[in-house]
Formats: structure tokens, C-alpha cells, sequence
């Protein structure tokens, strides 16, 4: 953005008014970790898009990637040992990976938030949670202490936090898990941002609190229009709350489109797998299904299409050619090069 | 004595702190690197712990030194052929030459023999207070760490009141009120009275901390006695910050050994001890330096290269402390 | 908060009385004369035996000598020389000087310990990191009356930057034995630091406050900081007990007149009486100073406060 005389901002919110829609495009990211023992490489290719509105869940095992890629877009890699060695992300098409660190540090927390999945840790124990809250007031609008804490005060009762008045000058550690949480969502969406990055955050949670939250999340996405983009492990979360779903495997994706398709016809074997490894209450099963093998190792991924190890469907051209992502449908993709057999297989 | 490994233990009973080793660099490494299968970081603590050791110059280094001195400790005459309490009164005070390539002291002995011979008293001390207190200081700290509650709660108050002494104030009162001889003995004991409630903190965390892992649980399910799951589960499981602070510890009462003789309220003549060398070379440091430099060479030194050792034993064993 | 804070206090009593009892068993209840053991070689005549044994209650049974001695203490009667002279009078001569001294080292300490440990910390692996590393580390392995003099024949004598004798320059006097005395606690206070840091750095809450869009600056700086300096200030309470042991080796080096060469001149001369009550004295200190620690941990941590 050399050159130009607007701000970053001013930038992303004069496309606002141009294209109302597609927020963010990720393209053929690559990010790796270099490390003693050689390189890790986490995130190997991904692409996906979110438009305003939208939920994105992007569904993977620990090591997939999918973690490091939300916080690629969010730029908050240590770098060493993490560098972004290629691909884009835009936001609402300005380039965030070209930008210097001070343009990108007003749009981090100000138009894409992040949430995480353990909000004891998450939080800093020793300042109270009014304060971390309105700090994203006094630190990106400037507010006086008593208006971002007025604000801070707003903002809990938003997320239905009881009793926010007295309890604005609690500590973290006060607060049960579910409502932790809430005061991390409630930080996050404090400057109203365009898009929420939740990164696992119910995993840490009791069932019936982890729907609670969802819907919060929920109803918190229909009242702004936001876009989420919702990290996780849980297959039933992504069908009752993705509108689309990218799956991903050893850093890249293997399947994509909307998420109630990919849930019921899955057009890729390790999508079968995940599907077929849920326990499940309708059905008798003497054992539990899980898919063989174990994740890939990031610093020697197999070759080709490095799910072969482990699938079977896997043939001689599974271990050379890494598959492409052929399209299977309207807006659905699959890198399987027997994607049609699955299909097939799966009805 | 200060807690060198952790002084804000004291503070935190709390288990759950100690908790949670992570791989060395960022919790994003941790995640993209917990996908490996194990690559070579199977196998015990201690043989992996060995491995990375043999490596670092850290631990060559002081294993080297720590090896010169316990051989100096143990056959001092490997070093010097002069005897160190043949002394000659008109050889007094002479500067380091050939002869006498450390000079002589007052007494007209030879430096270089005193010197030597200085090495076995502070190893020795240093490696019996380390000993006995950490022997001391497992044993109790086991019991403390594993049945809790009100042995627990004595033991502590106990370990408070010691806590509340200074060593080298409490030092000085108990050497000097309770011994008009003081010999090797003499200063040990008193060492290891003072010495032992910090270890004691150290195993009793180590234990609090390994009590609640789940296959101390499962043992218990299945039956065994508690003696046995003290000695096969809890204690080779809590041992690794024991040893480092073990190592540690040699090197700071060796230390605190020179500062009570160096006071006048530790060792005495006719035992050689650094400390005591230095203390009657302080008036003569502009007329003598070699008689305050050669001891605190040798004697730094000696401190050094355990509190390196221990240094390099923590980055081996506790990878969370880097 | 309130809970925390009685507790503590709660907890205080016994060791109070615990400690000054063993301290008081240590000198007055071994076997043998310990008026005897008090006096060293001194020679006295029978009279004056007897004189001291029932100044220093000691035909009362053990509790009762105890009592007795307690209750001197909170009058500020820490016993006599064997001249006769009130140990508290020499205290009060002595103290303000080596609280001056004391004070120096502290604030020296605490702003190079802090500094080199942050900068050490912010940038591990790098060459200041490495630097505070292995300098703290010598600093510590040499012990302080070695590092003393050191320090009194290259920076004294040899450059003639400071003076190394006595108290007559004022506070130049002082400086010396204060980095003297500081150093050792300076090298644990870096490290401790150094270590918090880093520890803080890798925490959860700072991936938070990053993705909060807060610059580098004001995440080290406001929030690690303050849980980093934690473990340092449970530090600081030990490192008073340190202070004073290293004082009495410090101004015996520099010969500066404070209680630390008192207690040392008293070992010297024979003079138990006077070792004893100045240690016990700063014994007391040393817990009243443990308190204040633990409530300042309080404040500083709030997840103590309801433990």
C-alpha cells in the first residue's frame, strides 16, 4: 500500500460500501515452523473465503492446521520459529500479509477478533476483567477509564453476564468456565468487528454451556452481520451451525463446501472416517471405528496425497500425484482423485 | 541460603503450577509439532536427559572442573609434592616463584600445597550437607508431600520457624554458642540443621506435584502400599528438580562453609580451609595479594562449576525452565 | 482479602515464637555453663558469674527463663556486653548506617536486577540475554567477601574510583559496599526475572492481549509485567535474610561501623551476649519483613487473596 494517502482502515471501510459481501479470501496459504529439528510444516496451501453473514467452521484433527491458520490471518505467529512463506489474505480485498505491523495492529482486535479455547488461561489473572475489557476501548478509541468501563459494563450485559454492574472489578479466576468465556466474547466484539475467529471455544466447556454459547454466538452473528469463523474438532457443531465447512488434513484442505452437503454425502475418505469414527447413541456397535494410522508427521509429509497412508481408497497414484480439488458440485470441492467412488460408496 | 530454584514456592502450595510440561518455543510450535509421533523423545527422562547433556558445553565444562577438584579432594599429592604443615617461619610472606609457585603464607607454608589440600575440606563438607540433607529432606518431604493433612501442616510450621533464621545469622549464633572445637563435624552438622528446610520445601512440591497424576491414582486402585508407590512412583518421578538443586546446593554450602570460616565462626586451625585463608589474608591484600587471590580462584571456581553443573542439569531434565 | 490477611497473621505467631525459642534454646539451654560458652576466654571472677546468672534468669526453669527473655525483648532489652553496656544501645548507634547501606543495595538491586532480567528476557537466545546469563552467574558462584575484595583492590585501590574504608566521604562511602552487597541478590533478581518473563511470554493471555491488537510495548510492559514481577517480589522477603548475612561480611570488608561489624566484632572480641541479641533482633525483623511481603503478594496477585 505504498503511496496512498487513506489510512488501512479508511480503505477497508470504503470497500465496505462498494462490495457489502465477501470479507475475507485466503488463498493458497502456506505457513511453516523451523524449528531444531528441521521444518514443520503446518499450514500447506489453504484456501477458503467468508463473506458477511457467513459461518465457516473449519473441522481438523489437532496438527491440521487449522489453528496456526486462523492465527496467520490474525497475524499473531511468533515469528521465529513461524514465518508465512506464501499465499494472501484479504480483508475485504487489502492485502493483510503485505501490510507494516502498525497498519496491521489497528485492524487486529478492531475489524477481525479472536476468541480461544480456554479463557481461564486466556485471560490475564491479575487485571480485572472490566479493565481487559474496556482496554480495547481506551487502547483503539481512546475512551476516558469511566466510559470504556460504562462501556465494558454494555458489553457484559450483552453477553448476558448477570449482575455485570458489581462484577465488572472481578478477577478471571471469579468466574465460572461458561461465563469466562462470555467475557472473552464480550472483549472480542467490544469495537464491533467485521469478522470473529472463535478457535475451539466450547471445547473446555460442559455440554449444555457449550450450547448455550453457540447460541450466543449465534444470535450475536444475526444481530451485527459478522462473519465467523468457527475452528473445531466437533463434527455435530459444524452441522448445526456452519454454513459452510472446510475440512482439513497435514495443513491443507481435503474437502469443501456447505457443511449439511459435506455432512451428508462426504466426498472424501478422511471425511467418511471422521464421520464413521463418532460414537454414536442410535446404533449398537461392538467397537468404535476410528481411521488407522496417525496423523502425518509436518516435517515429512508423505508424498502426494499425504492422507494415502492411512486410506482405503488409496491407490499407486495416491502415493505421486497430490490431488487437486476437484469440484464435485456447486461451491464443493474434494482432493481425492477417487472422490466419485466415496460419493458413490456413501449414497 | 537463598532458594536459588524456586523462592516464590513458598507461596504456592498449589500442584496444578507445577503441572504441564510444553516443548520448548511457542504454544503454536507445540500445536503444529504435537502431531509428530514421538521422534526420539520416548525413552525415559533420564536417558533422554543424558543424551542432550553429553552435548552441551555447559555440563562438560563443569563435569571436567567438578572431576579436577574431587581428585584434588581425594589425592591432593597428584597436584603438589610440598606438604602443606611443613612450614619454615623465615620463608614467610614470599611472592610466587619457582619454588614456590604460589608463594608462602605467614607461617612461611608452602600456597600452592595449602591451596591444594584446601579442596578436601570443602568437598568433603560440601558433599556430606548435601547429602544428609537431601537424604533427610526425601524422606521427610515424601511423607509431607504424599499423606498431607496434619503431619502435613507440622511439618511445615516446623520448616516456617527455620525459615525465619537467616543461615549464616543462625550461623554464627549455633556454631559459636555451641562449639568451642569446631572441626569438619562441627560446621556439617550445623550446616545440615540450617540446610535441610529448603530442600525439604523443594521435595515436598516436587511431591504435591506428582501425588496427582493419574498413575499414582490407578496404583492406589490396584492396591499397593503406600510405602511402595512412594518409592517406585512418586519419589523416581519427583527426583529431577531434586538433583538439580542437590548440585546447586554443594556449590552454596561450600560457599557458606568459606563465609562462616572467613567470620572466624567455622572451621579453625589447623584445618586448612579456604575461607579461613582469606580470612587472615585481609589485612595483607596490598602487601600479599597472592594470599586472598589464589583461595578465592580456587574457591569461586569450585562454586561455579557446581551452580554451572546444576544449571545445565535443569536445562536437560526440566525443558519448561529454559 | 480480609481472610488472607489474618491468616497470615495467624500463621506469624508461632514461628515468631518458634523461631526466637530456638534461637533462645541455641544460646541459654545447652549442656554445660552457658555463660561459660557466652564469654569465650574471657576470664571472670566467680562474683561476676554469678552476677550474670541472675541477670540472665538462669536458675528459672527453661519456659520461665524464656518468658523472661521475650519480655525483654518487647522492651527492647536485648541484653549487655560483658562490660555492662545495653546491646540496645549499640544497636541504635549502629543501625541507621548500615540501614543506609541496606537501603543503597536494595534500590540497586531492584532497578539493574529488574532491568537486566527484562532485557534479558524480551530478546532470549540474543547477546544480552547470554550476557545477563553467564555474568549473573559468576557473580553468584564467587562468594561475596571474595567479590568484596575484588572490588576493594581493583575499584579502590588500584583505580582509586570509590573510597573503601569507612564512612567519612558521605554517601560516596556507601557505594561500594552497596554494590558489594547487592550483587549476589542483583544476579538471583535478574535471573528470577529473566525466567518469570520468558515463562509470561509463552502464557496464554499474551496471545489474548496480541490478538487484542495491543502493541509489543504494552503487552511486555503492562501485561506480563505485573505477573512476572510475582515471583520477585516473594524473592525480595529471602533476599532480606541474605542482606543481612552478606552485611556482616560487607562492612567488615569496608569497615563501615553498622550492626553487621558489630556482630562480627562481637564474635571477635568474645562477646556472646551481643551476637546473640543482635540476632535476634534482626531475626525479628526478618519476619516482620516476611509479612509484609506475603500481603504485598496479596495485592499484587488477587488469585491469593481468597485462598
Amino acid at each position: 500500500m505504498a503511496g496512498s494517502q487513506t489510512t488501512t482502515t479508511d480503505m477497508i471501510g470504503g470497500q465496505a460500501a462498494a462490495t457489502t459481501g465477501r470479507l475475507l479470501d485466503v488463498e493458497d496459504l502456506h505457513v511453516e515452523f523451523r524449528i531444531e529439528g528441521g521444518v514443520v510444516n503446518a499450514v500447506n496451501g489453504l484456501s477458503y473465503s467468508l463473506d458477511q453473514g457467513e459461518t465457516v467452521a473449519i473441522l481438523g484433527e489437532s496438527g491440521s492446521g487449522k489453528s496456526v491458520s486462523a492465527q496467520a490471518v490474525m497475524g499473531i505467529i511468533d515469528s521465529p520459529p513461524g514465518f508465512i512463506t506464501g499465499g494472501s489474505v484479504k480483508f475485504r480485498g487489502v492485502e493483510l500479509l503485505d501490510l507494516p505491523e502498525t497498519e496491521r495492529r489497528k485492524v487486529r482486535g478492531d475489524r477481525i477478533a479472536m476468541i480461544f479455547q480456554d479463557a481461564l488461561t486466556a485471560l490475564n489473572p491479575v487485571f480485572p476483567v472490566g479493565w481487559q475489557i474496556g482496554e480495547m476501548f481506551r487502547i483503539h478509541r481512546g475512551l476516558s477509564r469511566r466510559e470504556s468501563r460504562e462501556r465494558a459494563i454494555e458489553l457484559m450485559e450483552r453477553v448476558k453476564i448477570p449482575s455485570a454492574r458489581q462484577r465488572v472489578n472481578s478477577y478471571p479466576h471469579e468466574f465460572s468456565g461458561g461465563m469466562r468465556q462470555r467475557v472473552m466474547i464480550a472483549m472480542s466484539l467490544s469495537l464491533d468487528p467485521e469478522i470473529l475467529i472463535a478457535d475451539e471455544p466450547t471445547t473446555a466447556l460442559d455440554v449444555t454451556v457449550q450450547a448455550q454459547i453457540m447460541q450466543l454466538l449465534a444470535d450475536l452473528q444475526k444481530d451485527t452481520g459478522m462473519g465467523l469463523i468457527l475452528i473445531t474438532h466437533d463434527l455435530g457443531v459444524v452441522a448445526e451451525v456452519a454454513d459452510n465447512v472446510v475440512v482439513m488434513y497435514a495443513g491443507r484442505e481435503v474437502e469443501k463446501g456447505e457443511s449439511l452437503a459435506v455432512y451428508h454425502h462426504p466426498a472424501h475418505p478422511y471425511t467418511v472416517g471422521l464421520m464413521d469414527s463418532l460414537p454414536r447413541s442410535d446404533v449398537h456397535t461392538a467397537r468404535l471405528n476410528p481411521i488407522k494410522g496417525s496423523p502425518p508427521d509436518l516435517m515429512h509429509i508423505p508424498s502426494g496425497c499425504p492422507f494415502h497412508p492411512r486410506c482405503p481408497y488409496a491407490q499407486e497414484k495416491c502415493t505421486v500425484e497430490d490431488p487437486p480439488l476437484f469440484e464435485v458440485g456447486p461451491g464443493r470441492v474434494s482432493a481425492c482423485h477417487f472422490w466419485e467412488e466415496v460419493r458413490r460408496d456413501r449414497g | 541460603m537463598t532458594d536459588f530454584f524456586d523462592p516464590h514456592e513458598r507461596q504456592s502450595d498449589d500442584p496444578d503450577e507445577e503441572v504441564g510440561a510444553s516443548l520448548p518455543g511457542t504454544p503454536l510450535a507445540v500445536e503444529a509439532i504435537e502431531a509428530e509421533p514421538a521422534m526420539g523423545r520416548e525413552g525415559s527422562l533420564y536417558a533422554d536427559a543424558w543424551r542432550q547433556l553429553r552435548r552441551r558445553p555447559m555440563f562438560i565444562i563443569s563435569g571436567v572442573l567438578i572431576l579436577i577438584l574431587i581428585t584434588m579432594a581425594i589425592w591432593p599429592g597428584l597436584f603438589t609434592r610440598a606438604d602443606p604443615r611443613s612450614c619454615h617461619l623465615e620463608d614467610s610472606l614470599l611472592r610466587p616463584s619457582r619454588l614456590h609457585l604460589f608463594g608462602t603464607d605467614l607461617q612461611g607454608c608452602d600456597y600452592l600445597a595449602r591451596t591444594i589440600y584446601g579442596a578436601r575440606v570443602s568437598i568433603s563438607i560440601g558433599i556430606i550437607v548435601t547429602v544428609t540433607s537431601t537424604f533427610v529432606a526425601i524422606v521427610l518431604g515424601s511423607v509431607a508431600g504424599y499423606y498431607g493433612g496434619l503431619v502435613d501442616s507440622i511439618i511445615a510450621r516446623i520448616t516456617d520457624v527455620w525459615f525465619a533464621i537467616p543461615t549464616i545469622l543462625g550461623g554464627i549464633v549455633i556454631l559459636r554458642s555451641l562449639f568451642r572445637v569446631r572441626g569438619l563435624l562441627q560446621v556439617s552438622l550445623v550446616l545440615i540443621v540450617l540446610g535441610w528446610p529448603t530442600m525439604l520445601r523443594l521435595v515436598r512440591s516436587a511431591v504435591l506435584s506428582v501425588r496427582e497424576m493419574d498413575y499414582v491414582d490407578s496404583a492406589r486402585a490396584l492396591g499397593v502400599s503406600d510405602l511402595r508407590i512412594i518409592r517406585r512412583h512418586i519419589l523416581p518421578n519427583s527426583l529431577a528438580p531434586v538433583i538439580v538443586y542437590a548440585t546447586i546446593t554443594v556449590g552454596v554450602i561450600i560457599s557458606a562453609e568459606a563465609a562462616l570460616s572467613f567470620l572466624g565462626v567455622g572451621l579453625q586451625l589447623p584445618s586448612i580451609s579456604w575461607g579461613l585463608m582469606i580470612s587472615t589474608a585481609q589485612n595483607r591484600i596490598l602487601t600479599a595479594p597472592h594470599l586472598l587471590l589464589f583461595p578465592g580462584l580456587f574457591l569461586s571456581t569450585t562454586v561455579f562449576s557446581f551452580i554451572l553443573m546444576g544449571d545445565a542439569l535443569r536445562d536437560a531434565l526440566d525443558p519448561r525452565l529454559r | 482479602m480480609g481472610r488472607y490477611l489474618v491468616r497470615r497473621m495467624l500463621q506469624f505467631v508461632p514461628v515468631f515464637f518458634g523461631a526466637t525459642l530456638l534461637i533462645f534454646v541455641m544460646v541459654w539451654a545447652i549442656p554445660g555453663d552457658p555463660i561459660r560458652a557466652l564469654a569465650g576466654d574471657r576470664v571472670m571472677a566467680q562474683s561476676v558469674q554469678n552476677e550474670l546468672r541472675s541477670r540472665y534468669n538462669l536458675d528459672d526453669p527453661l519456659l520461665v527463663q524464656y518468658g523472661k527473655y521475650i519480655n525483654n525483648v518487647f522492651h527492647g532489652d536485648f541484653g549487655e556486653d560483658f562490660r555492662g553496656r545495653p546491646v540496645w544501645d549499640l544497636m541504635k548507634q549502629r543501625l541507621p548506617i548500615t540501614i543506609r547501606l541496606a537501603l543503597l543495595a536494595f534500590g540497586f538491586e531492584l532497578v539493574i536486577g529488574i532491568l537486566a532480567g527484562i532485557l534479558a528476557g524480551v530478546r532470549k537466545g540474543g547477546f544480552m540475554d547470554t550476557l545477563v546469563l553467564v555474568s549473573t552467574l559468576v557473580v553468584i558462584a564467587i562468594p561475596i567477601f571474595v567479590l568484596g575484595f575484588l572490588a576493594q583492590l581493583l575499584i579502590g585501590v588500584q583505580f582509586h574510583w570509590l573510597p573503601v574504608s569507612g564512612v567519612q566521604n558521605g554517601l560516596k562511602s556507601y557505594l561500594l559496599p552497596a554494590m558489594v552487597l547487592g550483587s549476589v541478590s542483583l544476579a538471583y533478581i535478574a535471573r528470577l526475572t529473566r525466567t518469570s518473563l520468558v515463562e509470561n511470554l509463552r502464557s496464554d493471555y499474551v496471545r489474548t492481549a496480541t490478538a487484542k491488537g495491543l502493541s509489543r510495548r504494552r503487552v511486555v510492559g503492562i501485561h506480563t509485567f505485573r505477573n512476572s514481577m510475582i515471583p520477585v517480589v516473594t524473592y525480595l522477603a529471602i533476599d532480606l535474610g541474605a542482606l543481612m548475612g552478606g552485611a556482616i561480611i560487607t562492612e567488615t570488608i569496608f569497615n563501615i561501623p553498622g550492626i553487621g561489624r558489630a556482630v562480627f566484632e562481637g564474635v571477635q572480641r568474645q562477646e556472646g551476649t551481643v551476637v546473640v541479641g543482635i540476632v535476634t533482633f534482626l531475626v525479628v525483623v526478618y519476619m516482620i519483613a516476611n509479612l509484609l511481603v506475603d500481603i504485598l503478594y496479596a495485592v499484587l496477585d488477587p488469585r491469593i487473596r481468597y485462598d
